[in-house]
């Protein structure tokens, strides 16, 4: 008889204890299945709380995550799901400091008289707070954020029980909000991929579409960023039906500040061809105008021409920039340095204006340092004196075809080596 | 990059070691040269022997730091430039602005 009896109360026991698993299971089963049928970060934690607040019978649920690269703030509460009002007062605080814990001890804490638990003495003490149960998400042995539950529904306690469910969903939940943070991730860089392929476009289409054309001469130019924009900038742009401003312009550094500066020089310098002044003072105002939209440490060196087709004169003024070279029919060359400092260092800089006329079939070559300084596998450059000999040996050739011989070298040059700056090259031919 | 400040009589001598590509450095050259200013050591000596490659950035590091001192009042003269940087003083005109002497005691007694 006493027998069983205490086989029912076994079997009792057991059932209870069946029961009670299968109702995890179910509370797991049901997480599991939510949070995988989503990828969004917010969603998943969203519902991770939401369940947690539901199965485990609490006022109030929060997931706290670490944001290694925000060193100023390192955790974000994401989500904090309440039914009730309680902790709404600087709820912050207490996730900071409850986070602060975390990172010491990475373990669960379990707290059901708040008021008197020594652990969390410098958690300041708040009336409509009862109980904690917090647990650590971890990722191969790295605390990526907290779990955290507030006051167990109907003045009861958390149990060890609630500590180990609690536990398990944050061993599920880790890898899963892993995932979707690195999802995030991926989309900002796609994001960002877009917007500098988009910021190419626009670059591209700055430089000179359709370059003017004018008797007797040819005009050619091309401009290759090292990254998806750059910071070299040239230019044709027609003054009269004599007459055409040309330039070559180097900003400092790469990349899209240099891009930004670029866009802003070519603006200024396409407002003042239209009012067709003079090269000295086109580059003095440019020069102010620089000076005062950044600071010192940004310039430009910048090599800005007349060319008139009808008299057969170029005017020019250098700032700074690497010297065109004009080649005369017999290959003799000269350099058109007359300018003055690179522009945007400092304010009221003086220049001075070069002439030179242009023969029939002279080649002026315009470009930028990333030409003669293309590095091949040994780090060598490739050199102004095998700029000069390719144009030497070219001078037959179109203006196109002589940019394009040099564009073909310099990539032969620097095969297999990445392209550090950015490449310019500009030809101007007088044919007749 | 590496920055080292020496004081040499009247002048300070600022010794730039390595590659000089503006980037972060930037900040802690002209760090450098604003605590100078304000204990008001204006004399001021660049001394370029260990620098190596100085990209067009590295160049704005010190256009703008010659900019800074200039506005306090002081001067910021080269010494030791190598070949290549003396080209790209050349080409950029830059050498129209900064002293260039060939050597740090030169560059000191131009001071004196």
């Amino acid at each position: 008889m006493e027998d069983e009896k205490r086989s029912v109360q076994i079997i009792i026991e057991e059932n209870k204890r069946l029961k009670s698993a299968i109702a995890e299971l179910s509370i797991l089963n049901e997480i599991a299945t939510a949070i995988s049928s989503t990828l969004s970060l917010e969603q998943i934690i969203k519902l991770i709380v939401q369940k947690c607040v539901k199965h485990l019978h609490v006022e109030q649920g929060a997931v706290m995550l670490i944001d290694s690269a925000d060193e100023t703030n390192p955790f974000h509460t994401f989500i904090r799901k309440q039914d009730t009002g309680i902790i709404e007062a600087n709820a912050f605080h207490l996730d900071t400091q409850l986070s602060g814990w975390m990172i010491l001890h990475k373990s669960p804490l379990l707290v059901n008289d708040f008021n008197n638990d020594d652990r969390i003495k410098f958690i300041e003490k708040r009336a409509n707070l009862k109980s904690i149960l917090a647990v650590p998400l971890m990722l191969k042995s790295k605390l990526i954020g907290v779990v955290a539950l507030f006051n167990k529904r109907d003045e009861r306690e958390f149990t060890n029980e609630d500590q180990r469910l609690l536990s398990i969903i944050a061993g599920q939940s880790s890898q899963v909000i892993e995932n979707a943070r690195l999802a995030l991730r991926e989309q900002t860089l796609i994001k960002v991929q877009e917007e500098m392929r988009l910021a190419n476009k626009i670059q591209t289409d700055l430089l000179p579409k359709e370059i003017p054309q004018f008797k007797g001469y040819q005009l050619a130019g091309r401009s290759i960023p090292a990254k998806e924009v750059g910071g070299d900038y040239f230019d044709f742009m027609k003054i009269d039906d004599d007459s055409v401003a040309f330039c070559v312009a180097d900003i400092s550094g790469k990349g899209l500040p240099a891009a930004l500066l670029m866009a802003n020089l070519q603006a200024t310098l396409r407002g003042q061809t239209f009012l067709n002044v003079s090269c000295t003072n086109c580059i003095s105002f440019t020069n102010n105008l620089l000076y005062t939209n950044t600071d010192s440490s940004k310039y430009a060196t910048l090599f800005y021409g007349i060319l008139n087709t009808k008299e057969n004169i170029i005017k020019y003024c250098n700032a700074g920039h690497n010297p065109p070279f004009l080649f005369n029919d017999n290959s003799k060359t000269q350099k058109l340095e007359i300018g003055g400092v690179v522009v945007g260092m400092m304010p009221n800089s003086k220049f001075q204006e070069g002439m030179i006329a242009i023969n029939e079939n002279d080649v002026l070559i315009l470009y930028s340092d990333g030409v003669t300084e293309a590095m091949n596998a040994a780090a060598e450059e490739f050199g102004e004196e095998k700029m000069l000999d390719i144009v030497r040996t070219n001078l037959k050739s179109t203006a196109e075809e002589i940019v394009q011989k040099i564009l073909d070298e310099v990539k032969e040059h620097s095969r297999k080596v990445e392209q550090s700056d950015d490449i310019t090259i500009m030809v101007i031919k007088r044919i007749e | 990059m590496k920055i080292n400040v020496v004081e040499k009589y009247t002048s300070v001598v600022i010794e730039l070691k390595g590659d000089i590509t503006g980037g972060t450095k930037n900040e802690e050259f002209s760090d450098t040269l604003r605590k100078l200013i304000l204990e008001g050591k204006k004399n001021l000596i660049i001394d370029l022997k260990e620098t190596g490659y100085v990209n067009s950035s590295g160049l704005g590091m010190l256009i703008s730091g010659y900019t800074t001192v200039k506005n306090a009042g002081g001067d910021l003269k080269l010494a030791n430039a190598t070949e290549k940087i003396t080209s790209l003083l050349v080409i950029t005109k830059l050498i129209t602005v900064f002293e260039n002497y060939p050597s740090v005691d030169e560059a000191v007694k131009s001071y004196s």
